[in-house]
C-alpha cells in the first residue's frame, strides 16, 4: 500500500508531558515529519501559530493554562485564530463517548485515543489528506462537518440549527496566504431543516 | 417540515494533501520501521515510569497532607495518572493502562475524598506499584488477575456502602 510523505508538513505538537512529547515526536519523525515545533500548553500554541504557518495540530486535551479543548474553540471561532480551518488531531486517553462528543462539538478534525498507536496516528493524518472533512457554520457550530457521512432518510434532531448567532469567523486573520486560500474555498449554502 | 434556516457549508483547500508526497517505499515497511525506532524507548520507559510513580505517590501524600489545597493536588493526582494510564499499554504494560483507567474512572465520581475514598485510591497506587517495580508486562497472568479483581472488589465494596439516598 502506498504512504504518504510528511517531509514538507510543518506540525505543531502541543502537550504538556515530556515523555508524550517525545513518543510523538519519535513517531512523527519515523512518518518522515521533520518539521515539528512543539508547545506545552495551549497558550504557547497560540503564541506559535501568531508566528509560524502551520499545515496540522497534534494536541492533548488536559494541560494547565490552557487545555487542549480550549485551544480548538480558540483556533476555531477565536478573534485572533490565526486559521479557523486549520486540521486538529486530539490525542487524549479520554475514551467515553461524551468525551468523543465534546471534542468533536469543539471543532475537532480527528479524536485519536492514547493508548496510540504509529498505525493510528498515520491513518488519522492519511484520513484529512483523503476524505477533508467541508465546513459548517450554524447557529452555534462552526468547524469540520461532524456527520462524515449524509444520510438522506435523517429524521432526528437537527442539531446544526439553534438559538444564537456565533461570530462569523472564517476568515483567517493571519498574514500570508490563509486568507486568500480561505477565500478561494468553495462556499456555498445549504438549506438546513429544523424539526 | 417547519421553516428553513440556513446552514453555511465550505470547502476549504486541502492544503495538507498539497503538501504531501507519495513514499517509494509502501506502507508496511514503514510502519514496520517505525515501530522498531520506537521500541527503542522501551528502556528509557521502565525508567521513567518508576519516576513517574514516584510523582504519583508524593502527589497522593500532598492530597493527604494538605486539605487545604486538596482540589489542585487532585486535579495534579489525575493529571499524572492519567499520563501513565496512556503510556502503559504503548510500552507492553497493558495492567498500567487497566489500573489507571479504573483509578481515573473513580477519580471522576468523587469530589473530596474521605478516608475510604483514599484508601480506595491507595489500592491503586499499590497496584501501580506492584506493575511497574515487578516490570509485569503483559496481562501480569495470575497477579494480574489478582490486582484488577482487587480493584474492582475495593471500588465496588465503596459504592455498596455509600447510603442510598
Amino acid at each position: 500500500m502506498q504512504s504518504y510523505n510528511l517531509d514538507n508538513v510543518k506540525i505543531l505538537v502541543v502537550e504538556d508531558n515530556w515523555h508524550w512529547r517525545r513518543i510523538i515526536r519519535t513517531m512523527l519523525a519515523s512518518l518522515g515529519a521533520r518539521d515539528l515545533i512543539i508547545a506545552e500548553d495551549g497558550k504557547e500554541a497560540l503564541e506559535l501559530l501568531a508566528d509560524h504557518s502551520v499545515d496540522l495540530v497534534i494536541c492533548d486535551w488536559m494541560m494547565p493554562n490552557l487545555s487542549g479543548i480550549e485551544l480548538v474553540r480558540r483556533l476555531r471561532t477565536g478573534e485572533d485564530s490565526p486559521n479557523v480551518y486549520i486540521p486538529i488531531m486530539m490525542l487524549t486517553a479520554h475514551t467515553e463517548k461524551s468525551r468523543v462528543e465534546e471534542a468533536r462539538d469543539a471543532g475537532v478534525t480527528e479524536v485519536l485515543t492514547k493508548p496510540l498507536s504509529i498505525k493510528d496516528l498515520y491513518s488519522h493524518i492519511a484520513a484529512i489528506i483523503e476524505n477533508p472533512r467541508q465546513f459548517v457554520r450554524n447557529e452555534t457550530y462552526f468547524g469540520p462537518d461532524r456527520r462524515r457521512k449524509r444520510d438522506i432518510y435523517y429524521r432526528g434532531p437537527e442539531r446544526r440549527v439553534a438559538q444564537t448567532p456565533p461570530p462569523d469567523r472564517t476568515q483567517p486573520k493571519a498574514a500570508g496566504g490563509d486568507a486568500d486560500e480561505a477565500r478561494a474555498g468553495d462556499v456555498e449554502d445549504k438549506a438546513a431543516q429544523s424539526q | 417540515m417547519t421553516g428553513s434556516k440556513k446552514a453555511q457549508f465550505i470547502r476549504p483547500p486541502n492544503l495538507l494533501a498539497a503538501k504531501v508526497t507519495i513514499s517509494d517505499e509502501d506502507l508496511e515497511t514503514r510502519l514496520k520501521r517505525a515501530n522498531k525506532l520506537l521500541r527503542t524507548m522501551d528502556q528509557d520507559y521502565t525508567e521513567w515510569v518508576e519516576q513517574d510513580l514516584a510523582a504519583l505517590k508524593q502527589c497522593l501524600a500532598d492530597v493527604k497532607g494538605d486539605p487545604d489545597d486538596i482540589q489542585a493536588h487532585l486535579k495534579e493526582f489525575y493529571r499524572r495518572t492519567h499520563d501513565m494510564k496512556g503510556q502503559g499499554e504503548l510500552f507492553g504494560y497493558p495492567l498500567i493502562t487497566e489500573v489507571g483507567e479504573s483509578l481515573c474512572r473513580f477519580l471522576r465520581q468523587i469530589e473530596t475524598p474521605g478516608p475510604k475514598e483514599l484508601n480506595v485510591i491507595e489500592h491503586h497506587v499499590d497496584a501501580l506499584t506492584v506493575v511497574v517495580l515487578n516490570r509485569i508486562q503483559g496481562d501480569g497472568g495470575a497477579t494480574g488477575r489478582e490486582l484488577t479483581l482487587g480493584l474492582q472488589t475495593a471500588v465496588q465494596k465503596l459504592i455498596a456502602a455509600e447510603p442510598s439516598s
